[in-house]
């Protein structure tokens, strides 16, 4: 069942069109950033020209990818249960696998997908910073800054690639859930119009709320542990009570 | 459908509301900031961010105004079209739906606004700044942009033939176009540097000559992209 699924979204040109918006947007960072140091001597060093990092006036091609991620990850692979639905597949399938395989089996390529999808991007990112900006120390102020008691911030700066490193790892696994929310809303709804609208209104709570998950995309910022770890953990519950709640309706009361 | 409009406006409500306290709580909270009552004003309505901001209206609310669209009213069936003599005159109906959306859209967030800010400041000192009047020119100015947003949305959606590919890239350009002119054209003109009408009228930067001017501008635009939409619905294939 996995091969045939990964066949069909690698021949869904919908979801390579998601895929490669989603690879391409970093790229307008590496384009800004070489628009910004063209007047002065100064290249960034590759580890503050990373994407996540956000070193670019306005933060755009952030807000266009992080804000919406569940958006692209729907289109990409989390509403493939709504085609299973419409095309009669979902009920040939749970014959044939049984009901809790075919739900776990989706939330599971979801997150599995929309991981290695972010983690490609951030990786093809990350080699292109580091050829396109090899030797760069500019890293607009931000190794001078002395934040008292932010252990974070102090490990971020005397290290920048483990910290580019660790957040990257924490966005490919927010993605990952992101996809996960997704499949769950997907699963729960079965019609793409409710799908895409609950998606949305729940990420986009969380990225609105105080202390946003924004902010765990982005090293080198003055949020500290004491922020980042109850964010994280809350975005965690609540993604994963969404889905539980889903892999449970599905599996034991919904009976169509 | 009448309860799921009722319950689409209740949820329209909600979110406003919601994101109304998130932007605003730090002025309406937090007495230290010893700002003047029109400066607080000014920054609860700023263009830059918050409730009443251009990114807020690009970024924030965009899909919300999709997802109405495309809920508010019934979906066009293939039996639909033999109710209309004329194929124009179902593409009067479909324009005609943008608009009533976008005026309950404009006008929920406008209320939402009114409302909130009426609870936290004195009424007597908001009618002295004209906020009220100022609150209906803006949302005048938001049904033109969001009918526009719709305008793109359903041409879209006649190009790609699948609503929700329509919904990822009319956010895409809307969102896309937010981030041109904010980083690109920054000295000439754009239509989303007209929703500004709040930050204009409390620095009195505007007169009434560039109000009607934002809202001639806005409504060529409806103009030009209700007669590019109509080019494509009298092609639309209804059946396949």
């Amino acid at each position: 069942m996995i091969f045939s699924h990964m066949y069909r979204i690698l021949k869904n040109k919908r979801s390579w069109l998601s895929f490669c918006i989603v690879l391409c947007i970093p790229f307008f960072e590496i384009a800004q950033l070489i628009m910004y140091q063209r007047n002065s001597n100064e290249v960034f060093h590759p580890a503050f020209a990373f994407f996540l990092t956000g070193s670019s006036i306005g933060h755009a091609p952030q807000i266009m990818l992080i804000w919406f991620l569940p958006i692209y990850f729907l289109m990409l692979v989390a509403d493939d249960p709504i085609q299973d639905y419409q095309t009669g597949y979902r009920y040939v399938l749970i014959s044939k696998i049984g009901k809790k395989k075919y739900i776990f089996h989706k939330m599971f390529i979801s997150f599995i997908l929309s991981f290695f999808t972010m983690c490609i991007a951030l990786v093809v990112n990350f080699i292109f910073v580091s050829i396109i900006f090899s030797g760069g120390t500019f890293t607009k102020g931000v190794m001078e800054l002395n934040i008292e008691g932010n252990a974070l911030f102090q490990f971020s700066v005397n290290h920048p690639y483990a910290a580019i490193f660790i957040f990257s790892f924490v966005s490919c696994f927010m993605a990952g859930l992101a996809g996960l929310l997704g499949s769950s809303m997907s699963l729960f709804f079965l019609d793409r119009k409710y799908a895409y609208a609950a998606s949305f209104f729940i990420w986009f709570l969380m990225i609105l709320k105080r202390n946003s998950i924004v902010y765990l995309f982005q090293p080198f910022t003055e949020y500290g542990l004491d922020v980042l770890i109850p964010t994280i953990l809350l975005a965690w519950f609540i993604f994963l009570v969404i889905s539980t709640f889903v892999f449970v309706y599905e599996v034991k009361y919904n009976e169509s | 459908m009448k309860v799921k409009r009722s319950i689409l406006i209740i949820v329209l409500w909600g979110f406003f509301s919601f994101v109304w306290f998130l932007q605003n709580k730090h002025f309406i909270f937090q007495s230290h900031l010893q700002l003047s009552f029109t400066e607080v004003l000014l920054l609860m309505n700023s263009s830059a961010v918050g409730y009443s901001s251009i990114q807020a209206y690009a970024l924030f609310y965009t899909i919300p105004f999709i997802i109405c669209v495309d809920h508010f009213f019934f979906p066009k069936s293939v039996c639909y079209i033999v109710r209309f003599s004329k194929r124009r005159h179902l593409y009067v109906r479909v324009f005609t739906e943008i608009v009533v959306v976008s005026i309950i859209f404009s006008f929920m967030h406008s209320l939402v606004n009114v409302l909130c800010t009426s609870y936290f400041f004195s009424f007597e000192k908001l009618q002295e700044v004209s906020f009220f009047r100022i609150a209906l020119c803006n949302s005048v100015l938001l049904v033109l942009f969001y009918t526009s947003v719709g305008l793109i949305y359903q041409c879209l959606k006649h190009l790609t033939h699948q609503s929700h590919v329509a919904f990822f890239l009319t956010l895409l350009l809307v969102g896309g176009w937010f981030f041109i002119e904010k980083l690109f054209i920054v000295t000439s003109w754009g239509p989303m540097k007209d929703l500004t009408i709040y930050t204009q009228w409390f620095e009195e930067h505007w007169t009434m000559k560039e109000f009607l001017f934002a809202y001639i501008r806005h409504a060529l635009l409806v103009f030009f992209l209700f007669f590019m939409h109509s080019f494509l619905y009298e092609r639309k294939d209804f059946v396949s």
